[in-house]
C-alpha cells in the first residue's frame, strides 16, 4: 500500500473561510477555488531565432485553478481527490448574462428549484418520450440545459504553469492540496468520473481514498474543432487523516449554503411569499408574540 | 459522502480493522442497554393492532390509514416473523449509535416529541437523533431497498409507501429542529450511508400531514389512492394490469383489490420469477393458476 501525505494549504485562511460563501452586492459569492479543464489551447509569444512566434503556451485539456481573479493556475496533469459529488441542471442565460441553477442534489429526477422561481432551469420535468415531437424553442432549451454533475475535491497542481506558460514557484500550489468545486458537463467526462469512481469502490476504500491523475482525452468536432474530455487514472492511495473530515464538513455547508442561496432567490423570484425563506423565518418568530389585553 | 460523520466512522471503522482503535466500555454498556430496552418495548407494547396515529404512520396512503381505523379485521396480519424483523432492525440501530460514539461523533440521542397541528390535534412519535441541529432517522433495509429505495432523497420521495419522508419532517417539526436525513444500514452486508433529506419542502410536508389528518379524524369516505398500473415487458404493455408498489406493501390490498391475484410474473424470462401483484389479467398467455 502507497501511502502519500501532502499538507493543505489554506493561504493563512480558515478551512471554512478558504471554502465559505460570502454574501457580495452581486449576489453570493464562493470563497471556493473553481477547478476546470479547457478546451483551446492558449497562446503566448515566444522568441525562435530572433522572431517572435505564437505558441501554444498551455495546450487545450489542461486543468485551471481559479482561486481568485488574479490567482489563476494551470496544469497538465493534476492530481485530486474527491469527497463529494452533487447534480444540479444548469443553463447560461445569454440575454442575461447569468446561469441558471438548480439546487444541488444526489439525483435529477423530480422537479428542483432553480434561481429564476422556476423549475429544473426551464426544462420540462419528466421522461420526454418523443423528443422530435416538442416545439424546436423547448427542444433548444432542452439542448442548452446541461445535466451537471459537481464534483468537490482538492486538487494538487504538480507542475504547475501561469497563462503565460511560466512555471510557477509556490509550493503551496504545486504539492499542497486546494479545495476546489468543479462543474463537468460533458458526457465524456461525466463518465470518465462515474468509471473511476467505479473502480474505487471495488476497492472498498471511500473515493477520497485515492489520487486520480488527470490527463486529456482531444476529440475532434464535424467543424474541425477540438474539445476535451477527463482521462482520469488511479494513482496513489492515502490514508485518512482527521483534516478530512474538516475538509468534508466545509463542503457539506458549502453545498447547504448553495442550496439555501438558490432555495431563498426562488422564492423571490417565484413571489411565492414576497420574502426569503430566511426573512420569512425571522417574521414568523416576530409575529408569533401574544399580547395580553 | 453526504455527512462529514460518514467519514468519521469509515476512519473509525477502519482503524478498528487495522487493531489501532477500540470501543469504550461505557459505549459497549450502552449498546447492551438500548438492546434490552429494544427487546422490552417490543415485547411489552401491547397489542400492535390497536389504531392511531402516530409519527411513524402519518405519511403512509390515506386509504391505507383510513382502512387501519376503520376495517382493522380485514388486516393481513403480521406474520411472526415481523416482530423478529423488528428487534433485528432495533438491534442494528443500537450498534450503529454505538459505533457513532466510539466514533467521537456526538449526537443527542433518542426523545420523545409532539406534533402540534393547526387544529391542535397533537401526534407523538419519538426521534432516532439529533446530529448537528438536525433531525435525523436510522433505517435498516434490506439490500434491494438499500440500492434502490435509499438511493437518494429524490427516489424515496417519489416511491415513499411507509411515508418516511412525513415522518422525519413531524419529528424535526416537533422538535424544533432542522431536518437531516436517514442513516441507512444495509442489514445483509454492514453497508452503511447517509442520505441527506435536507432539501426537503417541509411546508408542503406539513400541510400533507394536515391534510391526512382531516381525512381520518373527519371519518371522510374512503377513497382509493392509487389505480392498478398497466404491466410492461421491455416497454410494451402485456395487456395485464398490476398494483404498483405502494399497495404492493399495503395490508388491505386484498379487501380494496378483490380481484387481486398474487402470481409469477406472467413476462418476466427469468428463471426465478418475480411475484406479481395482478388485478387484470388481459394478456393471451393462458391459465392464471399460480
Amino acid at each position: 500500500m502507497t501511502s502519500t501525505e501532502v499538507t493543505l494549504t489554506t493561504d493563512g485562511r480558515s478551512i471554512a473561510e478558504m471554502m465559505g460563501l460570502s454574501k457580495g452586492s452581486s449576489g453570493k459569492r464562493s470563497m471556493l477555488a473553481r477547478f476546470s479543464q479547457i478546451h483551446s489551447p492558449l497562446k503566448g509569444d515566444m522568441e525562435i531565432n530572433g522572431k517572435a512566434v505564437r505558441v501554444d503556451v498551455v495546450p487545450a485539456g489542461a486543468y485551471k485553478l481559479l482561486q481568485s481573479d488574479d490567482k489563476v493556475a494551470y496544469a497538465v496533469s493534476p492530481k485530486i481527490r474527491i469527497y463529494a459529488q452533487r447534480m444540479q441542471w444548469t443553463r447560461w442565460d445569454s440575454n442575461e448574462n447569468t446561469m441558471i441553477k438548480t439546487v444541488l442534489v444526489n439525483n435529477l429526477t423530480g422537479d428542483l428549484k432553480d434561481n429564476t422561481g422556476g423549475f429544473n432551469a426551464g426544462r420540462p420535468s419528466g421522461y420526454v418520450e418523443d423528443f422530435k415531437s416538442l416545439p424546436k424553442a423547448t427542444q433548444e432549451l432542452m439542448r442548452n440545459t446541461k445535466r451537471t454533475k459537481v464534483v468537490f475535491g482538492t486538487v494538487v497542481m504538480q507542475g504547475a504553469t501561469d497563462e503565460q506558460g511560466n512555471a510557477i514557484d509556490d509550493a503551496s500550489l504545486t504539492t499542497q492540496e486546494i479545495p476546489f468545486v468543479l462543474d463537468v458537463k460533458s458526457r465524456g467526462s461525466i463518465t470518465a468520473v462515474d468509471d473511476i469512481m467505479k473502480s474505487i469502490d471495488r476497492k472498498n476504500v471511500l473515493p477520497l481514498q485515492y489520487f486520480l491523475n488527470m490527463g486529456a482525452e482531444m476529440h475532434s468536432m464535424p467543424n474541425g474543432s477540438e474539445y476535451a474530455t477527463f482521462d482520469i487514472t488511479l494513482g496513489d492511495k492515502v490514508d485518512l487523516v482527521e483534516a478530512d473530515k474538516d475538509i468534508l464538513d466545509g463542503f457539506m455547508e458549502w453545498i447547504s449554503g448553495m442550496n439555501n442561496y438558490i432555495n431563498d432567490t426562488h422564492n423571490e423570484k417565484s413571489g411565492s411569499s414576497g420574502l426569503s425563506a430566511t426573512e420569512e423565518s425571522i417574521i414568523n418568530d416576530i409575529i408569533d408574540v401574544e399580547v395580553a389585553e | 459522502m453526504n455527512h462529514v460523520a460518514e467519514l468519521a466512522l469509515h476512519t473509525f471503522l477502519q482503524k478498528a480493522l487495522a487493531g489501532e482503535s477500540t470501543v469504550d466500555e461505557s459505549v459497549i454498556s450502552k449498546v447492551g442497554e438500548d438492546v434490552a430496552d429494544a427487546v422490552r418495548k417490543q415485547f411489552s407494547s401491547g397489542p400492535r393492532d390497536e389504531f392511531k396515529l402516530r409519527m411513524s404512520n402519518l405519511g403512509r396512503p390515506k386509504c391505507q390509514l383510513w382502512y387501519e381505523k376503520n376495517d382493522p379485521e380485514d388486516k393481513i396480519p403480521f406474520p411472526p416473523h415481523f416482530l423478529m424483523n423488528m428487534i433485528l432492525g432495533d438491534i442494528v440501530e443500537a450498534v450503529f449509535k454505538g459505533l457513532l460514539r466510539a466514533a467521537a461523533v456526538e449526537f443527542t440521542d433518542n426523545e420523545k416529541v409532539v406534533l402540534t397541528l393547526s387544529d391542535g390535534t397533537e401526534i407523538n412519535g419519538e426521534f432516532d437523533m439529533i446530529l448537528d441541529d438536525k433531525v435525523d432517522d436510522v433505517k435498516s433495509a434490506s439490500p434491494w431497498s438499500y440500492m434502490h429505495k435509499f438511493s437518494d432523497f429524490e427516489t424515496l420521495a417519489k416511491g415513499d409507501a411507509f411515508g418516511y419522508v412525513s415522518q422525519l419532517v413531524g419529528y424535526a417539526t416537533a422538535a424544533n429542529k432542522g431536518v437531516g436525513g436517514w442513516w441507512v444500514i444495509n442489514k445483509a452486508n454492514g453497508h452503511f450511508k447517509y442520505v441527506d433529506a435536507s432539501s426537503v419542502d417541509v411546508d408542503q410536508e406539513l400541510n400533507k400531514i394536515e391534510d391526512t389528518v382531516a381525512y381520518i379524524k373527519e371519518d371522510k369516505p374512503f377513497e382509493r389512492c392509487f389505480e392498478a398500473i398497466p404491466e410492461t415487458y421491455r416497454k410494451k404493455p402485456s395487456g395485464n394490469l398490476k398494483l404498483g408498489v405502494s399497495c404492493g406493501f399495503c395490508a388491505y390490498k386484498h379487501k380494496c383489490w378483490p380481484d387481486l391475484q398474487t402470481l409469477p410474473s406472467r413476462v418476466s424470462t427469468a428463471k426465478e420469477k418475480p411475484m406479481v401483484d395482478y388485478v387484470f389479467i388481459g394478456d393471451e398467455l393462458g391459465s392464471t393458476e399460480a
